[in-house]
Protein backbone atom coordinates (compact mmCIF):
# COMPACT_ATOMS: atom_id res chain seq x y z
CA UNK A 1 0.00 0.00 0.00
CA UNK A 2 1.24 3.89 -0.74
CA UNK A 3 3.07 5.90 2.24
CA UNK A 4 3.45 8.98 0.18
CA UNK A 5 4.05 10.20 -3.01
CA UNK A 6 6.96 11.73 -4.21
CA UNK A 7 6.80 14.27 -7.26
CA UNK A 8 10.39 15.27 -8.20
CA UNK A 9 11.74 19.12 -8.95
CA UNK A 10 10.53 19.97 -12.27
CA UNK A 11 12.15 22.88 -14.10
CA UNK A 12 9.13 23.35 -16.48
CA UNK A 13 6.21 26.23 -15.93
CA UNK A 14 4.44 24.42 -18.26
CA UNK A 15 1.10 22.74 -17.73
CA UNK A 16 0.08 21.22 -15.29
CA UNK A 17 3.53 22.53 -13.42
CA UNK A 18 1.81 25.61 -14.03
CA UNK A 19 -0.80 24.89 -11.04
CA UNK A 20 -0.01 26.06 -7.72
CA UNK A 21 -0.92 23.06 -5.94
CA UNK A 22 1.27 20.91 -8.41
CA UNK A 23 4.14 23.07 -8.85
CA UNK A 24 4.61 23.43 -5.03
CA UNK A 25 4.16 19.76 -4.17
CA UNK A 26 7.54 17.47 -3.12
CA UNK A 27 5.88 14.78 -1.05
CA UNK A 28 1.93 14.24 -0.03
CA UNK A 29 1.91 11.77 3.08
CA UNK A 30 -1.14 9.52 2.42
CA UNK A 31 -3.19 8.08 5.57
CA UNK A 32 -2.95 4.76 5.76
CA UNK A 33 -6.85 4.47 5.06
CA UNK A 34 -8.33 7.40 3.45
CA UNK A 35 -6.71 10.59 2.27
CA UNK A 36 -9.13 13.06 0.43
CA UNK A 37 -8.22 15.83 -1.67
CA UNK A 38 -10.13 19.21 -1.89
CA UNK A 39 -10.40 21.91 -3.96
CA UNK A 40 -11.99 24.32 -7.37
CA UNK A 41 -12.17 22.91 -11.25
CA UNK A 42 -8.80 23.56 -12.14
CA UNK A 43 -7.39 23.18 -8.71
CA UNK A 44 -5.14 20.03 -9.83
CA UNK A 45 -6.91 17.53 -7.74
CA UNK A 46 -7.52 15.73 -10.52
CA UNK A 47 -4.80 15.94 -12.64
CA UNK A 48 -2.76 14.49 -9.36
CA UNK A 49 -5.27 11.85 -8.63
CA UNK A 50 -5.07 10.90 -12.35
CA UNK A 51 -0.97 10.68 -11.96
CA UNK A 52 -0.74 8.84 -8.72
CA UNK A 53 -3.25 6.27 -10.23
CA UNK A 54 -1.04 6.06 -13.17
CA UNK A 55 2.36 5.79 -11.19
CA UNK A 56 0.65 2.89 -9.39
CA UNK A 57 -0.23 0.75 -12.66
CA UNK A 58 -3.91 1.68 -12.58
CA UNK A 59 -5.27 1.81 -16.42
CA UNK A 60 -7.09 5.46 -16.81
CA UNK A 61 -9.25 3.44 -19.09
CA UNK A 62 -11.17 2.08 -16.18
CA UNK A 63 -13.22 4.67 -16.91
CA UNK A 64 -14.72 5.08 -20.96
CA UNK A 65 -12.48 4.89 -24.16
CA UNK A 66 -13.30 8.42 -24.71
CA UNK A 67 -11.48 9.45 -21.16
CA UNK A 68 -7.89 8.24 -22.28
CA UNK A 69 -8.56 10.74 -25.94
CA UNK A 70 -9.36 14.02 -23.52
CA UNK A 71 -7.01 13.62 -20.79
CA UNK A 72 -4.21 10.91 -21.55
CA UNK A 73 -2.09 13.50 -23.15
CA UNK A 74 -1.82 15.88 -20.31
CA UNK A 75 -1.60 13.51 -17.22
CA UNK A 76 1.05 11.33 -19.18
CA UNK A 77 3.69 13.84 -18.28
CA UNK A 78 3.20 14.19 -14.52
CA UNK A 79 2.85 10.45 -13.86
CA UNK A 80 6.41 10.25 -15.66
CA UNK A 81 7.43 12.18 -11.83
CA UNK A 82 5.52 10.90 -9.32
CA UNK A 83 6.98 7.85 -7.21
CA UNK A 84 5.08 6.32 -4.83
CA UNK A 85 6.88 5.03 -1.40
CA UNK A 86 5.00 1.87 -0.18
CA UNK A 87 4.57 0.63 3.35
CA UNK A 88 4.73 -3.12 4.38
CA UNK A 89 1.45 -3.96 3.90
CA UNK A 90 1.30 -6.15 -0.41
CA UNK A 91 -1.45 -4.57 -2.23
CA UNK A 92 -3.80 -7.07 -3.61
CA UNK A 93 -5.92 -5.33 -6.05
CA UNK A 94 -6.87 -1.64 -7.18
CA UNK A 95 -7.96 0.72 -9.72
CA UNK A 96 -8.99 3.83 -10.71
CA UNK A 97 -12.32 5.53 -11.31
CA UNK A 98 -13.39 8.74 -12.47
CA UNK A 99 -16.77 10.92 -12.24
CA UNK A 100 -17.54 10.08 -15.87
CA UNK A 101 -16.69 5.80 -15.12
CA UNK A 102 -19.51 6.51 -11.94
CA UNK A 103 -22.05 8.59 -13.64
CA UNK A 104 -21.81 5.92 -16.72
CA UNK A 105 -23.01 3.24 -14.15
CA UNK A 106 -25.55 4.94 -12.49
CA UNK A 107 -26.93 6.25 -15.53
CA UNK A 108 -27.06 2.45 -16.47
CA UNK A 109 -28.63 1.59 -13.39
CA UNK A 110 -31.02 4.03 -13.42
CA UNK A 111 -31.97 3.23 -17.04
CA UNK A 112 -32.49 -0.37 -15.93
CA UNK A 113 -35.36 0.76 -13.15
CA UNK A 114 -32.72 -1.84 -11.27
CA UNK A 115 -33.32 -1.20 -7.82
CA UNK A 116 -30.58 -3.80 -6.00
CA UNK A 117 -27.93 -5.85 -7.30
CA UNK A 118 -25.95 -8.88 -6.66
CA UNK A 119 -27.11 -11.39 -4.13
CA UNK A 120 -28.94 -8.41 -2.45
CA UNK A 121 -32.63 -8.70 -2.83
CA UNK A 122 -34.13 -6.17 -5.28
CA UNK A 123 -36.21 -4.46 -2.56
CA UNK A 124 -33.61 -4.59 -0.30
CA UNK A 125 -31.27 -1.70 -1.48
CA UNK A 126 -31.60 1.89 -3.01
CA UNK A 127 -30.57 3.10 -6.24
CA UNK A 128 -27.98 4.98 -4.41
CA UNK A 129 -26.65 1.42 -2.91
CA UNK A 130 -27.36 -0.20 -6.05
CA UNK A 131 -25.12 1.58 -8.12
CA UNK A 132 -22.20 1.88 -5.79
CA UNK A 133 -22.75 -2.17 -5.12
CA UNK A 134 -22.20 -2.37 -9.38
CA UNK A 135 -19.17 0.20 -8.72
CA UNK A 136 -17.76 -1.03 -5.96
CA UNK A 137 -18.13 -4.39 -5.84
CA UNK A 138 -15.16 -5.13 -7.58
CA UNK A 139 -13.09 -3.60 -4.59
CA UNK A 140 -11.24 -6.19 -2.26
CA UNK A 141 -9.84 -6.10 0.99
CA UNK A 142 -6.26 -4.53 0.90
CA UNK A 143 -6.48 -2.83 -2.49
CA UNK A 144 -5.75 0.34 -3.25
CA UNK A 145 -8.77 3.03 -4.61
CA UNK A 146 -8.17 6.17 -6.62
CA UNK A 147 -12.03 7.76 -7.23
CA UNK A 148 -12.08 11.02 -9.00
CA UNK A 149 -15.22 13.18 -7.95
CA UNK A 150 -16.86 9.66 -6.75
CA UNK A 151 -20.42 11.90 -5.67
CA UNK A 152 -20.56 13.23 -8.96
CA UNK A 153 -24.08 10.96 -9.84
CA UNK A 154 -25.29 10.45 -6.42
CA UNK A 155 -27.86 11.75 -4.24
CA UNK A 156 -26.69 12.87 -0.75
CA UNK A 157 -28.29 9.74 0.08
CA UNK A 158 -26.04 8.03 -2.66
CA UNK A 159 -23.01 9.86 -0.71
CA UNK A 160 -23.91 8.18 2.49
CA UNK A 161 -24.09 4.42 1.05
CA UNK A 162 -20.42 5.53 -0.44
CA UNK A 163 -19.43 6.35 2.95
CA UNK A 164 -20.72 3.29 4.19
CA UNK A 165 -19.11 1.02 1.53
CA UNK A 166 -15.90 2.49 2.29
CA UNK A 167 -15.96 1.81 5.64
CA UNK A 168 -16.29 -1.31 5.43
CA UNK A 169 -13.36 -1.98 2.96
CA UNK A 170 -11.33 -0.05 4.97
CA UNK A 171 -12.41 -2.21 7.87
CA UNK A 172 -11.19 -4.75 5.57
CA UNK A 173 -7.69 -2.96 4.68
CA UNK A 174 -8.50 -0.99 1.61
CA UNK A 175 -7.43 2.31 1.36
CA UNK A 176 -8.45 5.38 -0.56
CA UNK A 177 -7.48 8.02 -2.37
CA UNK A 178 -10.54 9.99 -3.38
CA UNK A 179 -10.73 13.98 -4.45
CA UNK A 180 -14.31 15.38 -4.07
CA UNK A 181 -16.24 18.65 -3.93
CA UNK A 182 -18.92 16.90 -1.16
CA UNK A 183 -18.81 18.24 1.91
CA UNK A 184 -20.31 15.30 3.80
CA UNK A 185 -17.91 12.72 2.05
CA UNK A 186 -14.76 15.33 3.63
CA UNK A 187 -16.33 14.37 6.81
CA UNK A 188 -15.04 10.87 6.80
CA UNK A 189 -13.98 9.83 9.69
CA UNK A 190 -10.15 9.85 10.71
CA UNK A 191 -9.84 11.06 6.93
CA UNK A 192 -6.38 13.19 6.09
CA UNK A 193 -7.78 16.55 4.05
CA UNK A 194 -5.57 17.93 1.28
CA UNK A 195 -6.86 21.75 0.15
CA UNK A 196 -5.81 22.36 -3.39
CA UNK A 197 -6.23 26.32 -4.17
CA UNK A 198 -3.93 28.89 -5.57
CA UNK A 199 -1.28 28.68 -2.72
CA UNK A 200 -0.21 24.91 -3.32
CA UNK A 201 -1.80 22.30 -1.28
CA UNK A 202 -2.17 21.89 2.36
CA UNK A 203 -3.43 19.99 4.94
CA UNK A 204 -7.24 20.84 6.53
CA UNK A 205 -9.50 20.14 8.97
CA UNK A 206 -13.00 19.66 7.79
CA UNK A 207 -14.34 22.77 9.40
CA UNK A 208 -11.70 24.77 7.52
CA UNK A 209 -12.46 23.57 4.35
CA UNK A 210 -13.89 26.13 1.89
CA UNK A 211 -17.09 24.16 0.66
CA UNK A 212 -17.82 23.34 4.37
CA UNK A 213 -17.70 26.46 4.99
CA UNK A 214 -19.97 27.79 2.00
CA UNK A 215 -22.54 25.30 2.41
CA UNK A 216 -22.87 25.81 5.70
CA UNK A 217 -23.39 29.56 5.13
CA UNK A 218 -26.13 29.15 2.15
CA UNK A 219 -28.03 26.37 4.19
CA UNK A 220 -28.43 28.51 7.34
CA UNK A 221 -29.43 31.64 5.38
CA UNK A 222 -29.25 31.24 1.40
CA UNK A 223 -31.75 34.52 1.13
CA UNK A 224 -28.72 36.48 2.59
CA UNK A 225 -26.20 34.30 1.07
CA UNK A 226 -27.81 35.03 -2.55
CA UNK A 227 -28.47 38.60 -1.97
CA UNK A 228 -24.44 39.25 -1.74
CA UNK A 229 -24.26 36.52 -4.20
CA UNK A 230 -26.66 38.55 -6.76
CA UNK A 231 -25.07 41.64 -6.27
CA UNK A 232 -21.67 41.37 -7.29
CA UNK A 233 -20.39 41.75 -10.52
CA UNK A 234 -20.55 38.36 -12.48
CA UNK B 1 -40.81 40.61 -35.69
CA UNK B 2 -42.27 39.73 -32.66
CA UNK B 3 -39.60 39.60 -29.72
CA UNK B 4 -40.61 36.06 -27.72
CA UNK B 5 -40.84 36.65 -24.21
CA UNK B 6 -40.46 34.57 -21.16
CA UNK B 7 -42.02 32.74 -20.06
CA UNK B 8 -42.31 29.86 -22.73
CA UNK B 9 -43.97 26.90 -21.61
CA UNK B 10 -46.75 26.62 -18.55
CA UNK B 11 -46.00 23.19 -18.41
CA UNK B 12 -46.48 20.00 -20.19
CA UNK B 13 -49.32 16.75 -19.76
CA UNK B 14 -48.37 13.08 -20.47
CA UNK B 15 -50.57 11.66 -22.51
CA UNK B 16 -51.44 8.77 -24.99
CA UNK B 17 -50.44 5.23 -25.11
CA UNK B 18 -47.68 3.76 -22.33
CA UNK B 19 -44.06 4.29 -23.72
CA UNK B 20 -43.43 0.63 -23.92
CA UNK B 21 -40.73 0.67 -21.87
CA UNK B 22 -38.58 1.16 -18.47
CA UNK B 23 -40.62 4.80 -18.00
CA UNK B 24 -43.92 3.22 -17.53
CA UNK B 25 -42.78 1.48 -14.40
CA UNK B 26 -41.03 4.30 -12.76
CA UNK B 27 -43.67 5.30 -9.71
CA UNK B 28 -43.23 8.42 -10.03
CA UNK B 29 -43.80 9.08 -13.63
CA UNK B 30 -46.79 6.84 -13.86
CA UNK B 31 -48.40 9.44 -11.62
CA UNK B 32 -47.48 12.36 -13.66
CA UNK B 33 -50.45 13.86 -15.82
CA UNK B 34 -49.32 17.23 -15.53
CA UNK B 35 -46.76 19.14 -14.81
CA UNK B 36 -47.02 22.91 -13.72
CA UNK B 37 -43.51 24.64 -14.40
CA UNK B 38 -42.36 27.98 -12.78
CA UNK B 39 -42.49 30.73 -15.33
CA UNK B 40 -38.72 30.99 -14.05
CA UNK B 41 -37.08 28.38 -12.67
CA UNK B 42 -37.99 25.06 -11.81
CA UNK B 43 -36.04 21.95 -10.10
CA UNK B 44 -36.91 18.34 -10.42
CA UNK B 45 -35.66 16.51 -7.36
CA UNK B 46 -35.66 13.00 -6.52
CA UNK B 47 -33.39 10.05 -5.98
CA UNK B 48 -30.97 8.30 -8.01
CA UNK B 49 -33.70 6.06 -10.15
CA UNK B 50 -36.69 8.45 -9.08
CA UNK B 51 -36.88 9.75 -12.94
CA UNK B 52 -36.28 13.03 -12.73
CA UNK B 53 -33.40 12.80 -15.44
CA UNK B 54 -35.60 10.90 -17.68
CA UNK B 55 -38.28 13.18 -17.41
CA UNK B 56 -36.08 16.21 -18.44
CA UNK B 57 -34.77 14.52 -20.66
CA UNK B 58 -38.06 13.64 -22.32
CA UNK B 59 -38.49 17.30 -22.27
CA UNK B 60 -35.81 18.07 -24.38
CA UNK B 61 -37.25 15.82 -26.78
CA UNK B 62 -40.47 16.94 -26.72
CA UNK B 63 -38.79 20.17 -27.76
CA UNK B 64 -36.40 18.66 -30.51
CA UNK B 65 -33.42 19.56 -28.84
CA UNK B 66 -30.31 16.98 -28.75
CA UNK B 67 -31.10 14.30 -26.09
CA UNK B 68 -27.51 13.83 -25.87
CA UNK B 69 -27.11 17.96 -25.04
CA UNK B 70 -24.62 19.98 -25.87
CA UNK B 71 -24.10 22.19 -28.94
CA UNK B 72 -22.86 21.52 -32.18
CA UNK B 73 -19.68 22.80 -31.24
CA UNK B 74 -18.91 19.64 -28.68
CA UNK B 75 -20.99 17.68 -30.87
CA UNK B 76 -18.27 14.73 -30.73
CA UNK B 77 -19.62 14.10 -26.77
CA UNK B 78 -19.91 10.57 -26.16
CA UNK B 79 -22.93 8.89 -25.22
CA UNK B 80 -23.35 6.73 -22.14
CA UNK B 81 -26.88 5.69 -22.70
CA UNK B 82 -27.75 3.63 -25.10
CA UNK B 83 -31.06 4.29 -25.30
CA UNK B 84 -33.18 7.18 -25.05
CA UNK B 85 -36.29 6.57 -23.29
CA UNK B 86 -39.88 6.64 -25.13
CA UNK B 87 -41.22 9.39 -22.70
CA UNK B 88 -40.91 12.17 -25.39
CA UNK B 89 -43.31 10.67 -27.43
CA UNK B 90 -46.07 11.20 -24.48
CA UNK B 91 -45.31 14.34 -23.69
CA UNK B 92 -47.96 17.66 -24.83
CA UNK B 93 -46.36 20.81 -24.40
CA UNK B 94 -47.74 23.55 -22.96
CA UNK B 95 -46.75 27.07 -24.43
CA UNK B 96 -47.44 30.25 -23.05
CA UNK B 97 -46.27 31.97 -26.23
CA UNK B 98 -43.46 32.09 -29.22
CA UNK B 99 -40.91 29.53 -28.94
CA UNK B 100 -37.31 31.05 -27.43
CA UNK B 101 -34.83 32.38 -29.70
CA UNK B 102 -32.87 29.84 -27.89
CA UNK B 103 -33.19 26.40 -25.83
CA UNK B 104 -30.77 23.87 -24.90
CA UNK B 105 -30.34 20.77 -22.88
CA UNK B 106 -27.17 20.29 -20.92
CA UNK B 107 -27.21 16.92 -19.42
CA UNK B 108 -24.32 15.87 -16.50
CA UNK B 109 -22.14 13.73 -18.72
CA UNK B 110 -22.31 16.70 -21.82
CA UNK B 111 -20.85 19.08 -18.90
CA UNK B 112 -18.04 16.84 -18.35
CA UNK B 113 -16.95 16.67 -21.58
CA UNK B 114 -17.38 20.45 -21.96
CA UNK B 115 -15.37 20.88 -18.97
CA UNK B 116 -12.80 18.30 -20.22
CA UNK B 117 -12.72 19.74 -23.96
CA UNK B 118 -12.57 23.41 -22.37
CA UNK B 119 -9.70 22.60 -19.92
CA UNK B 120 -7.77 21.00 -22.45
CA UNK B 121 -8.18 23.85 -24.38
CA UNK B 122 -7.74 26.14 -21.95
CA UNK B 123 -4.21 25.08 -21.57
CA UNK B 124 -2.73 28.43 -22.15
CA UNK B 125 -5.18 29.77 -19.40
CA UNK B 126 -3.03 27.59 -16.69
CA UNK B 127 0.21 28.80 -17.44
CA UNK B 128 -0.58 31.85 -15.42
CA UNK B 129 -1.62 31.63 -11.91
CA UNK B 130 -4.79 31.05 -10.79
CA UNK B 131 -5.05 33.87 -9.34
CA UNK B 132 -4.09 36.01 -12.13
CA UNK B 133 -7.28 34.32 -14.31
CA UNK B 134 -10.68 36.50 -14.76
CA UNK B 135 -13.27 34.86 -13.78
CA UNK B 136 -14.44 34.99 -17.52
CA UNK B 137 -11.62 32.70 -18.34
CA UNK B 138 -12.07 29.71 -16.41
CA UNK B 139 -13.71 26.49 -18.00
CA UNK B 140 -17.40 27.14 -15.73
CA UNK B 141 -17.59 29.85 -17.15
CA UNK B 142 -17.04 27.81 -20.44
CA UNK B 143 -20.15 25.88 -19.95
CA UNK B 144 -22.12 28.81 -17.84
CA UNK B 145 -21.68 31.30 -20.78
CA UNK B 146 -23.39 28.73 -23.53
CA UNK B 147 -26.27 30.29 -21.55
CA UNK B 148 -27.59 33.58 -23.49
CA UNK B 149 -30.40 35.59 -23.56
CA UNK B 150 -34.10 34.76 -24.92
CA UNK B 151 -33.86 31.07 -23.88
CA UNK B 152 -35.42 27.75 -22.68
CA UNK B 153 -33.17 25.85 -20.46
CA UNK B 154 -33.13 21.96 -19.87
CA UNK B 155 -29.85 21.52 -16.92
CA UNK B 156 -29.86 17.88 -15.80
CA UNK B 157 -27.37 17.66 -12.92
CA UNK B 158 -25.36 20.36 -13.87
CA UNK B 159 -23.75 20.15 -10.15
CA UNK B 160 -22.18 16.49 -11.47
CA UNK B 161 -18.91 18.62 -13.21
CA UNK B 162 -19.04 21.60 -10.62
CA UNK B 163 -17.66 22.89 -7.54
CA UNK B 164 -19.34 24.93 -4.96
CA UNK B 165 -18.28 28.08 -6.58
CA UNK B 166 -19.02 26.97 -9.99
CA UNK B 167 -22.60 26.39 -9.02
CA UNK B 168 -23.12 29.62 -7.77
CA UNK B 169 -21.69 31.30 -10.67
CA UNK B 170 -23.91 29.05 -12.51
CA UNK B 171 -26.70 30.74 -10.16
CA UNK B 172 -25.56 34.14 -10.81
CA UNK B 173 -25.86 33.47 -14.23
CA UNK B 174 -29.69 32.42 -14.28
CA UNK B 175 -30.20 35.51 -11.99
CA UNK B 176 -28.78 37.49 -14.60
CA UNK B 177 -30.63 35.78 -17.17
CA UNK B 178 -33.76 36.23 -15.87
CA UNK B 179 -34.01 39.44 -16.43
CA UNK B 180 -33.40 38.78 -20.21
CA UNK B 181 -36.51 36.60 -21.40
CA UNK B 182 -34.89 33.15 -19.87
CA UNK B 183 -36.77 30.30 -18.30
CA UNK B 184 -35.24 27.40 -16.70
CA UNK B 185 -35.56 23.73 -15.91
CA UNK B 186 -32.88 21.69 -13.76
CA UNK B 187 -32.86 17.98 -12.15
CA UNK B 188 -30.80 18.71 -9.42
CA UNK B 189 -29.44 16.64 -5.95
CA UNK B 190 -27.64 19.36 -4.81
CA UNK B 191 -28.93 21.50 -1.35
CA UNK B 192 -27.33 24.84 -3.24
CA UNK B 193 -28.70 24.77 -6.84
CA UNK B 194 -32.51 23.59 -5.07
CA UNK B 195 -32.11 27.06 -3.63
CA UNK B 196 -32.78 29.33 -6.49
CA UNK B 197 -35.00 31.88 -5.09
CA UNK B 198 -38.69 31.70 -5.99
CA UNK B 199 -37.74 28.02 -7.44
CA UNK B 200 -40.70 25.53 -7.68
CA UNK B 201 -39.97 22.27 -6.51
CA UNK B 202 -40.87 19.07 -7.70
CA UNK B 203 -40.32 15.82 -5.84
CA UNK B 204 -40.40 12.67 -7.48
CA UNK B 205 -40.74 9.49 -5.44
CA UNK B 206 -43.07 6.31 -5.06
CA UNK B 207 -45.36 8.24 -4.40
CA UNK B 208 -45.33 10.25 -7.18
CA UNK B 209 -44.55 14.17 -8.19
CA UNK B 210 -45.61 17.15 -5.78
CA UNK B 211 -44.34 20.05 -4.81
CA UNK B 212 -42.10 20.76 -2.13
CA UNK B 213 -40.80 23.64 -0.38
CA UNK B 214 -36.78 24.18 -0.03
CA UNK B 215 -36.30 22.49 3.57
CA UNK B 216 -38.31 19.68 2.80
CA UNK B 217 -35.77 18.74 -0.16
CA UNK B 218 -34.00 15.24 0.59
CA UNK B 219 -30.71 17.16 0.00
CA UNK B 220 -30.84 19.83 2.54
CA UNK B 221 -32.92 17.87 4.73
CA UNK B 222 -29.65 15.33 4.85
CA UNK B 223 -26.99 17.66 4.67
CA UNK B 224 -28.46 19.98 7.20
CA UNK B 225 -28.55 17.37 9.09
CA UNK B 226 -25.42 16.29 8.72
CA UNK B 227 -23.46 19.32 8.88
CA UNK B 228 -25.31 20.46 12.39
CA UNK B 229 -23.58 17.00 13.80
CA UNK B 230 -21.47 15.26 11.53
CA UNK B 231 -19.90 13.03 14.56
CA UNK B 232 -23.04 12.04 15.63
CA UNK B 233 -24.45 11.43 11.95
CA UNK B 234 -21.18 9.02 10.63
CA UNK B 235 -21.37 6.60 14.29
CA UNK B 236 -25.32 5.91 13.74
CA UNK B 237 -24.36 4.96 9.42
CA UNK B 238 -21.78 3.39 10.23
CA UNK B 239 -22.84 1.32 13.06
Amino acid sequence: MIRSVELEPVGSEAYPFSIPAIRALRRLELDPHVTLLTGENGSGKSTLVEAIAIAAGFNPEGGSADMRHVTAASHSELHAHVRLVRDARPQHDGFFLRAESFYNVATHVEELGVSGYGDVPLHAQSHGESFLSLVLERFRPNGFYVLDEPEAALSVRGVLALIRRLHELVEAGAQFLVSTHSPILLAYPGARIYALDEHGIAETAWEDTEVVDLTRSFLADRHRFLHYLFAEPA
Amino acid sequence: MTTPRAPFLHGFRLAGRPAGDYTDELPALRAIERVELDPRVTCFVGENGSGKSTLVEALAGALRLNREGGGRTYQHAFSTRATHSRLHRRIELDWAGLPPRNSFFLRAETMFNVATHASDGMRAVYDRPLHEQSHGESFIDVVVNRLAPNGLYLLDEPEAALSLRGQLALMQRMHDLLEADCQFVLATHSPVLVGFPGARILLLDDDGLREVGYDETPQVELTRAFLEAPERFLRELLA
